[in-house]
């Protein structure tokens, strides 16, 4: 409900002038031990649209989430969102991280996890009250997991543990969101659940990156993508970049040069 | 003063000390053998858990062994000389449950495997220590010299063959039986060291492996406990190996240098133990405080080394990374003051040069920054004076012409395969330093040899096309 | 789909959170028990304790031998009609339940093992501080806070080291633990040589903290003690969130603009606040039991934070409260030692009847498993809501 209003309240204003990309992306360098694992990325999202983000293992697609949420020191480039560095925006933008990275024995109910959503608007060491709790469960009721908000996070199924932490970013109430392979390891329902959620989150005007492993579903799911293999090969709309030629060079290895320069390469200054 | 003060307590070692040494050298050296290959099986803290848990492994063993004394299966001298075989197997059992108790409680009871360790050893050691208050006058055990280890004392029972320390020749031997034992499975704790999945897949079990080393790991613990204590020994088992281990890359090298680091810390440690508590205490009014404990100072001294080598490490070490990365800086500096001028010359033929000032505005570097470069160029004969200016020589042009030639090579290698909005550019001023003759040759052949870079600039020949002078690359 | 797997499912915890209860029932009734049967004194010996209390309080019963006494040294600890074991018994108990609480969102942290190196690495910090009252006012040295002032800087330097070759070097983080650990308790054990050969350096009072002693608590030492415990818990309790967000997901932590190496630090000050004030009472050696055992002991039991920190005090104050009780009455039992056994079997209880994944439970629904897929068995046991 607060979702859709608040959306609503903030687009209506706006839809005379422009506003700016929700996320904007400029020389973006990044290197772990000094090796580049991205390299030069410029790349402006448009607004309101579902976004691929594609490429093979290693590629740098969820290094690339990561700068973006100064998660990890960018070696060179900015990245802007709405037009401003992220610190300042952090409220605008919902994050799904990689499930492999949650400790799935950790004494939370899927409820505690959403709420971890609302955290940042509850405020230091104040308690999680019942209205927050009761946000949380809204957002659990959209992803259709209301009945399971108790149940400890292990006990779920990977199809509904992936729903309980896209309904932590719901509660977040942001108009960017950046997913790490959702659809990784669901069910075929929690699959279509999660994509009606997004159209549902494109037609309140968000903007959703999504980390994408599944090619065969791209140009059904998204509207954008973006193809990535340590460079940025092609972005644009599916239709027009989406093409078994882009995906050859995405694909096919990476270009063997790329790879013996990059070996070489150390980041002097800046580090 | 101080060195010759240090110097006066160093002369005054005799053959006591030297035993002390051996001794320590010997017991640090065993341990560091199976701590090679703690560290890179990432099982350090476990060598921890296993120290503590033997204990009452030992305290239940010679309780055994009185047992059967009491009983008159084993006379007096029976005992005696079984006692280290005794301590040997009592050891060996507790080490093996610690390993197996806290894998367990990790797999069954869904316990993250630090707290799985911390809650094993905690109880096994907190038994041992009971168990030792409540029978310490039955068996001949020193609760302090476990924990501490009296190195001085040990050295002091020379009751082996022409006078040899006891504790040394058990020591000793356990080095020789270490080495034997590593020797012969090296293989295979390599591979299942590095990768037990390969591993299982050639034969070697894994988990025979690791229960070997476990059990080897606590025999050789206890050997060491009596001169340097149950936790000192942590420091002999860990800390050469991570020394060790951020000095060299192969495995063979990295137990020589930690076998060098363990014997280096028995001495250092004895010299530190003998000589730095006078000379500080003495500076403070305490002159009657002359040594300190031995077993102490030589995990010290070899926190000392270890602390050496992660500044110093010629490879790894902090202060050496340093170093590489500022002369890197300097070189990239050194070429970009190249790049400037070779292209200046491009747009202007007749001008002389440049000046301080203008290269200086142009790359955007600090007075001090330019003036080294320019001095290393200029020795290296690469520019020269012209006026008040400064230009390239014909050694200087040929290496300016290579790195221009790189830096186009790539814009034209990276518009071709990839869509980009202006930062050809910046990603060529990055690369430009990195790329050598034969990569360089590389691009040129993948784009057929182009003549002109995206922006339209000629890209330069390449140098040695033309002559076979010598061609080194800069610095 | 969902319809399909859900009536099982919502079987399966209500079956659990009766066994929960029973066994909570059960394991607190036990606890309750054995602590009740400590704390409530029996009248008349109450009354002879009361009396003597004052001069209790200077005889200072270090161990049981206390020829004025009639009673039987066991009976007269069950009854704490001495006011000494009292105060001892306070003190060790506050520290348990906080112990256990800061010990669960370490367990969770993953990061248990740092309370090792924060106790032994504690070492050197009383030595120096020793040497240095020494030298600055002899005679003054054994002044317990300037000594835990000591041992609180050492054990955060030795984190602080730690922390340091994870991010300058390549030795992972275990190595690094293993060698601060070591070369810190090296140093330690050096300078104690020293202390002990200082002419007023009587430094048996020193060895306390290896072992720990906590016969040696006084009535002062408590209000410290408590205070302290207080002040770990209730930032537990107010940073309670924040703490469940960081351990959970630092990541997502991070991305909301929670400052997760702040908390982490103010986590890491809390542990090193439980290692100081535990070091007298059950020593260096034996204080990451504290902060280890009663957590893993609780996670046993709970699928909820919270529950799971209560449940932690409780098993912490109790493990401690026997430790004493038991090391108080029998002559020649180390405290520490004694405190860290009882809670290593309250931890094998939990572990054999938690409802969270017990072995008993484990091997009960393994048998019934069994006994349903056997044919004849399965009309016998029409109750088995197995899918």
């Amino acid at each position: 409900m607060r979702a859709s209003n608040g959306a609503a309240a903030r687009t209506g204003p706006d839809d005379g002038r422009s506003e700016p990309s929700p996320l904007s992306i400029r020389d973006l360098t990044v290197a772990y031990h000094l090796k580049p694992v991205i390299w030069d990325i410029d790349y402006e999202a448009p607004s309101g649209r579902l976004i691929a983000i594609v490429g093979p293992n290693g590629a740098g697609k969820s290094t690339m989430l990561a700068a973006c949420l100064d998660l990890i020191p960018r070696t060179t480039g900015e990245v802007r969102i709405f037009g401003r560095p992220f610190r300042s925006q952090r409220g605008r933008v919902g994050y799904v991280p990689q499930r492999e990275s949650v400790d799935w024995d950790f004494p939370v109910s899927a409820l505690d996890v959403v709420a971890m959503g609302l955290y940042h608007r509850i405020g230091w060491c104040r308690p999680v009250t019942r209205r927050y709790r009761r946000e949380a469960l809204a957002a659990l009721e959209r992803v259709g997991m209301a009945e399971f908000a108790s149940r400890q996070i292990r006990q779920l199924s990977g199809g509904q543990q992936q729903r309980v932490f896209l309904a932590r970013a719901l509660a977040q109430d942001a108009d960017l969101y950046l997913m790490d392979e959702p659809f990784a390891g669901v069910d075929a329902a929690t699959e279509l659940v999660i994509v009606d959620l997004l159209r549902d989150l494109r037609s309140s005007g968000k903007t959703v990156l999504v980390v994408h492993h599944d090619l065969q579903t791209v140009e059904e799911y998204f509207d954008e993508v973006v193809l990535l293999n340590m460079r940025l090969v092609a972005a644009g709309p599916v239709e027009q970049v989406f093409t078994p030629q882009n995906l050859r060079k995405t694909y096919g290895g990476r270009l063997a040069l790329l790879d013996r320069v990059g070996n070489r390469f150390t980041f002097g200054p800046g580090e | 003063m101080v060195l010759f003060e240090i110097w006066n307590h160093l002369a005054r070692w005799n053959a006591i000390d030297a035993w002390i040494v051996a001794t320590g050298a010997a017991a640090s050296m065993a341990c560091a053998l199976p701590g090679c290959f703690l560290l890179l099986r990432r099982q350090s803290m476990m060598g921890d858990a296993i120290s503590h848990s033997v204990l009452p492994g030992i305290v239940l063993a010679l309780l055994a062994g009185q047992a059967l004394h009491a009983r008159g299966w084993f006379d007096e001298r029976a005992l005696a000389s079984s006692r280290h075989a005794i301590l040997f197997a009592g050891a060996a059992v507790m080490g093996i449950v610690c390993a197996v108790a806290s894998e367990s409680l990790r797999r069954v009871g869904r316990l993250d495997a630090g707290a799985a360790l911390g809650v094993v050893f905690t109880s096994l050691f907190a038994l041992g220590l009971l168990l030792m208050r409540l029978v310490a006058d039955t068996i001949d055990i020193d609760p302090d010299c476990v924990l501490y280890g009296t190195l001085e004392n040990t050295v002091l029972d020379r009751s082996g063959p022409q006078g040899i320390p006891a504790a040394f020749g058990i020591n000793a031997r356990m080095l020789c039986v270490n080495g034997l034992v590593l020797t012969m499975f090296f293989k295979e704790f390599r591979i299942s060291a590095f990768d037990p999945a390969l591993a299982r897949s050639v034969g070697v079990s894994a988990s025979a492996m690791h229960y070997l080393l476990m059990a080897l790991t606590a025999v050789t613990l206890v050997t060491a406990f009596e001169s340097v204590g149950s936790i000192l020994v942590i420091a002999m088992l860990i800390v050469p190996a991570a020394t060790a281990h951020l000095l060299t890359d192969r495995l063979p090298r990295m137990i020589g240098i930690s076998l060098v680091v363990a014997a280096s810390s028995a001495l250092v440690g004895h010299a530190l133990a003998t000589a730095a508590p006078g000379v500080l205490f003495s500076r403070l009014g305490h002159p009657e405080i002359q040594d300190a404990s031995t077993s102490g100072m030589i995990a010290v001294a070899s926190g000392l080394f270890f602390l050496g080598a992660a500044l110093f490490g010629p490879r790894h070490g902090i202060v050496s990374r340093r170093l590489a990365r500022a002369r890197l800086e300097n070189r990239m500096v050194r070429e970009d003051v190249l790049g400037h001028l070779f292209r200046r010359k491009e747009r202007f033929p007749d001008a002389a040069g440049d000046s301080l000032a203008s290269i200086r505005a142009a790359l955007g570097i600090r007075v001090r920054t330019a003036r080294a470069a320019m001095g290393r160029l200029r020795r290296m004969r690469w520019i020269e004076r012209a006026g008040p200016d400064w230009r390239l020589t014909r050694l200087g042009e040929e290496s300016a012409r290579r790195l221009v030639r790189s830096h186009r090579l790539w814009e034209s290698y990276l518009a071709r395969n990839y869509p980009s909005r202006g930062a050809l550019h910046e990603s060529a001023e990055r690369v430009e330093h990195f790329i050598d003759d034969d990569l360089r040759n590389q691009l040129a052949r993948e784009l057929d040899s182009p003549s002109r870079d995206p922006h339209g600039s000629v890209i330069p020949s390449d140098p040695e096309a033309r002559d076979e002078g010598d061609t080194k690359a800069v610095d | 789909m969902a319809r399909g797997i859900r009536t099982p499912r919502t079987a399966a915890p209500n079956a659990a959170r009766r066994r929960r209860r029973v066994m909570f029932g059960v394991m607190f009734g036990v606890m309750f028990g054995v602590m009740s049967a400590l704390i409530v004194p029996r009248a008349g010996v109450a009354r002879d304790g009361v009396a003597r209390d004052g001069e209790r309080i200077e005889s200072h019963a270090d161990g049981p031998a206390d020829a004025s006494s009639l009673h039987d040294p066991f009976v007269r600890v069950i009854t704490l009609s001495d006011h000494n074991t009292r105060v001892v018994l306070l003190g060790t108990m506050a520290l348990g339940a906080s112990g256990g609480v800061i010990g669960v969102f370490m367990l969770l942290r993953k990061q248990t093992l740092v309370g090792d190196v924060v106790s032994h690495a504690a070492l050197p910090g009383v030595a120096i501080a020793f040497l240095a009252m020494e030298w600055i006012e002899p005679g003054t040295g054994k002044s317990l806070p300037g000594l835990l002032v000591g041992a609180a800087l050492s054990g955060i330097a030795g984190v602080l080291c730690v922390q340091a070759i994870g991010r300058w070097t390549r030795v992972k983080e275990d190595a690094a633990l293993a060698v601060v650990l070591s070369v810190f308790f090296g140093v330690g054990i050096a300078l104690f040589t020293i202390v002990q050969r200082l002419p007023s350096g009587n430094a048996a009072g020193l060895a306390h903290f290896i072992y720990g002693k906590a016969a040696a608590m006084k009535a002062d030492d408590v209000w410290f003690i408590g205070g302290a415990a207080m002040l770990a818990v209730a930032t537990c309790a107010a940073l309670f969130k924040e703490f469940r967000l960081v351990a959970f997901d630092a990541r997502f932590a991070a991305v909301q603009g929670w400052p997760v190496a702040v908390l982490d630090s103010v986590l890491m000050g809390l542990v090193v606040l439980i290692c100081v004030i535990g070091l007298r009472s059950v020593g260096l050696l034996l204080v990451v039991a504290m902060l280890t055992v009663p957590a893993a002991a609780a996670q046993c039991w709970s699928e909820r934070l919270a529950t799971m920190g209560v449940i932690a005090a409780m098993f912490g104050a109790f493990g401690a409260g026997l430790g004493v009780a038991i090391s108080a009455a029998v002559p020649r039992v180390a405290t520490g030692a004694t405190i860290v056994l009882c809670g290593s079997a309250v931890f094998l209880a939990s572990l054999a009847v938690g409802t969270r994944h017990g072995l008993v439970w484990r091997f009960a629904r393994a048998a019934r498993r069994e006994a349903s897929s056997m044919p004849s068995a399965e009309e016998g046991h029409p109750g088995q809501g197995g899918p």
